[in-house]
């Protein structure tokens, strides 16, 4: 084994495993290799094999772009629908092909802004978020009222934890943008940073005039308050805003990510799986069904998750620190290495979700590391109420 | 314009929270075994994959089955060997031409991938071979090929990118260390499994703690003296297998094995008699210098069946035999000290003859199916 030839792909939040403990890589490969099945020719032509993604509109958009290279107009609109499907799906194919797209566009001097923007947001949702963030500052150097551009720059600073910066981001949004925007932004910038109270009322009072709010803005309205609710402890609010919020957005696997927690949170298994079941393509749903399938008795997805996981480790693939942190402490029961990978994404990563597994990870392990979230909570003046309680 | 911004922004916010491997990554599995200057090997592309790249679902209707990718099996064969140029030495283009043969099915943990069957001949046979990938090149940057190349009975792993830089792997001498280790935990592997020789070991062993006086058994009294009497029946047993193996794997010494194995199964039969009615008592080193030789031969057939050639022959028949001795050497450890502790008990005046018998059957067991079936 020999560390792999290509460049990183991510930052920090996301660490190449395979370097890093190779001989474990040798073992996993060498399982995975002995639990495949072999080759086979199916016996119908019938037989379905795969359900791939397809709209007529993408199609469209792919033969124009390949028709006219120099289509930005197609290129664009195309990398919203991949964004949006990447979004639907959580596959970061969809991230990739965005980059693809846009990739002969970002490299030149005079870069689009909305390529810059786009461009951005997908190298920000596999993590990649240094490269984001200086594409992001070009965008605003050419345009600096982009309220896009401003909004995915906040997004960003506070998945970071710099959250003065975020809400200083979501104030250039006021009078370029939807007020109801602007407001949403410093609101959820705000409740990370003491003001976690007045946050959540005054994001109830924007959420209540919906006049004209587009069903993607409402849900993501709906989801805040219920992430809001959660660290309030009102959970039977939260579960009001998530159910809410999926009624304006069925398909928004992250909310039900969210909800599932709501109810493990609760000692509700048998709720998790009934939300989730069928869902198992999601690697973040499975582990949720994994975790509550712990609480049950079972091992069918728990299984299935670690086959997965193996295969990511095998391409030397980054994985997603929060989530195996999660299933290493919930389903493993191994609070020393939950804590190690919750540690590592606490470096680089400071949403309510990184937070709450490092606590309980270190807690778990009964390390000191949790001196140094308590005091990074106190200086931050951010509010969870998910923390006092045993994980 | 404020619609746009009133759709897209908000849509980005939503992203921060996503997950960022809610699946994995485009992967493809590529799967080659060099030997000599033939080269086969087989490719795993998942058709998700194949759909993006050229169209699979003839039908668009969103659902691609066995017969919409069968049909396009030449056009899938001339994507995919399009995109993965392989070559010796210096020339990665034009050394090894590779052919496609069967298109089959595989799951794999995220879907059903196209398996395509390759082969192909190198002008030369090289110490390097160099692989330039580029599958999936222009429309996924991060899709990766995970390679796993054989060559001379050891293995490597590469990731390959797809920007069709030529990775090279060396396939002559490195990996003769690795290949080395494969042989000695092979040697483990059967001296664990195949469990007939530690059990003809121990009924020379079990005894060593003990003396045998007007027809019982009693403890020896010094450590010293059961410790130099394993150690005699131990050297022995590794010297006399030592010798056949080398034997037999020069191709000296060969017998058939159903002989082979029929004739250590006898050998068990006999060391467990030796307990119930001993006929050798104190040079027990005797029979293991003797039988150990069957039990080489033994040995050598597996060894042969790992795949040996006139390279590695050295290589291979030092590390088996390191491997046996040390699985062997492991079990006496962790056995013999707890027999010595309880040699003054009258569970183990039961057991010597009691575990006697019970091994004394596994042999005949042994030997009649060996007989019949090998």
């Amino acid at each position: 084994m020999t560390s792999s030839p290509h460049p990183v792909r991510n930052d920090a939040a996301c660490v190449r495993w395979r370097a890093r403990f190779p001989g474990l890589a040798v073992v996993l490969v060498i399982m995975t290799g002995a639990a495949l099945a072999a080759p086979y020719i199916p016996a119908s032509d019938s037989t379905v094999l795969t359900q791939v993604p397809v709209t007529s509109q993408v199609q469209r958009l792919r033969r124009t772009l390949a028709n006219d290279p120099a289509n930005l107009d197609a290129a664009l609109e195309l990398s919203r629908a991949w964004l949006s499907a990447g979004r639907r799906d959580g596959d970061p194919r969809f991230f990739s092909y965005v980059q693809a797209t846009l990739a002969s566009w970002t490299g030149r001097q005079d870069a689009p802004v909305d390529a810059l923007i786009l461009m951005a947001t997908a190298l920000q949702s596999t993590h990649r978020f240094a490269e984001a963030q200086s594409l992001l500052e070009r965008a605003l150097q050419l345009d600096p009222r982009n309220a896009q551009a401003w909004l995915t720059q906040a997004t960003l600073l506070q998945v970071l934890g710099d959250f003065t910066a975020a809400e200083n981001a979501c104030r250039r949004l006021i009078g370029i943008t939807d007020q109801r925007i602007a407001l949403a932004c410093i609101a959820s910038a705000q409740s990370m940073h003491g003001k976690l109270d007045s946050s959540y009322r005054a994001l109830q009072r924007v959420a209540q005039d919906d006049t004209r709010m587009d069903t993607s803005v409402r849900s993501w309205l709906l989801g805040q308050l219920g992430e809001m609710a959660v660290r309030l402890d009102d959970g039977d609010a939260a579960e009001r805003h998530f159910a809410a919020a999926l009624l304006a957005n069925p398909d928004d696997n992250y909310l039900k990510g969210e909800l599932a927690d709501l109810y493990l949170r609760r000692s509700q298994p048998a709720a998790v799986i009934e939300l989730l079941a069928g869902l198992e393509a999601q690697d973040a749903l499975l582990l949720r069904l994994a975790i509550a399938e712990r609480h049950l008795g079972g091992t069918r997805w728990t299984s299935m998750y670690e086959a997965r996981y193996r295969e990511a480790l095998r391409d030397g693939e980054s994985i997603h620190l929060r989530e195996h942190a999660r299933y290493l402490l919930e389903v493993r029961g191994d609070a020393m290495a939950a804590l190690q990978a919750a540690e590592r994404n606490w470096r680089v990563q400071r949403e309510p979700a990184d937070i709450r597994i490092y606590w309980q990870a270190a807690t778990a392990a009964r390390s000191d590391s949790l001196d140094v979230i308590m005091r990074w909570a106190a200086a931050n003046g951010y509010q969870d109420a998910t923390l006092r309680a045993r994980p | 314009m404020i619609r746009r911004i009133l759709q897209w922004p908000l849509v980005t916010l939503l992203f921060a929270s996503a997950a960022c491997f809610a699946h994995k990554q485009s992967d493809s599995y590529l799967t080659l075994s060099v030997n000599g200057q033939a080269l086969t090997g087989q490719w795993d592309i998942a058709l998700r994959d194949l759909d993006f790249a050229i169209g699979l679902d003839a039908d668009e209707n969103g659902q691609i089955t066995w017969g919409e990718v069968r049909q396009r099996r030449d056009a899938i064969a001339a994507y995919a060997l399009e995109h993965l140029r392989i070559g010796t030495n210096s020339d990665v283009n034009s050394t090894c031409p590779l052919r496609a043969g069967e298109l089959l099915i595989d799951e794999h943990v995220d879907g059903n991938y196209a398996v395509l069957e390759l082969s192909g001949q190198c002008a030369a046979s090289a110490a390097r071979i160099g692989i330039s990938y580029s599958l999936m090149a222009g429309v996924d940057p991060n899709h990766r090929g995970l390679l796993d190349l054989r060559s001379n009975g050891a293995g490597q792993s590469r990731v390959l990118v797809n920007d069709a830089s030529p990775t090279w792997l060396q396939i002559d001498r490195i990996e003769h260390w690795q290949q080395f280790r494969t042989f000695v935990v092979e040697g483990v592997r059967h001296i664990w499994l195949g469990y007939d020789h530690i059990l003809f070991l121990f009924t020379l062993l079990l005894p060593a703690v003990v003396i045998r006086k007007q027809g019982a058994w009693h403890a020896r009294a010094s450590l010293r003296e059961s410790a130099l009497d394993i150690v005699e029946v131990v050297t022995a047993f590794t010297l006399a297998h030592s010798l056949t193996l080398a034997l037999a794997a020069v191709g000296v010494l060969q017998l058939p094995s159903r002989w082979v194995e029929s004739a250590i199964a006898f050998t068990v039969l006999l060391g467990a008699a030796n307990i119930v009615y001993p006929v050798v008592r104190e040079r027990r080193w005797l029979l293991a210098l003797g039988f150990g030789l069957i039990h080489g031969l033994g040995f050598a057939s597996v060894l042969a069946d790992l795949g040996l050639t006139a390279g590695n022959l050295i290589q291979a028949l030092v590390g088996f035999n390191a491997g046996v001795e040390l699985g062997q050497l492991a079990i006496v450890l962790a056995l013999m000290p707890f027999a010595f502790m309880v040699r003054d008990t009258s569970f183990y005046r039961l057991l010597l003859p009691g575990g006697a018998t019970v091994i004394g059957c596994l042999a005949v067991y042994w030997m009649v199916t060996r007989a019949v079936t090998l």
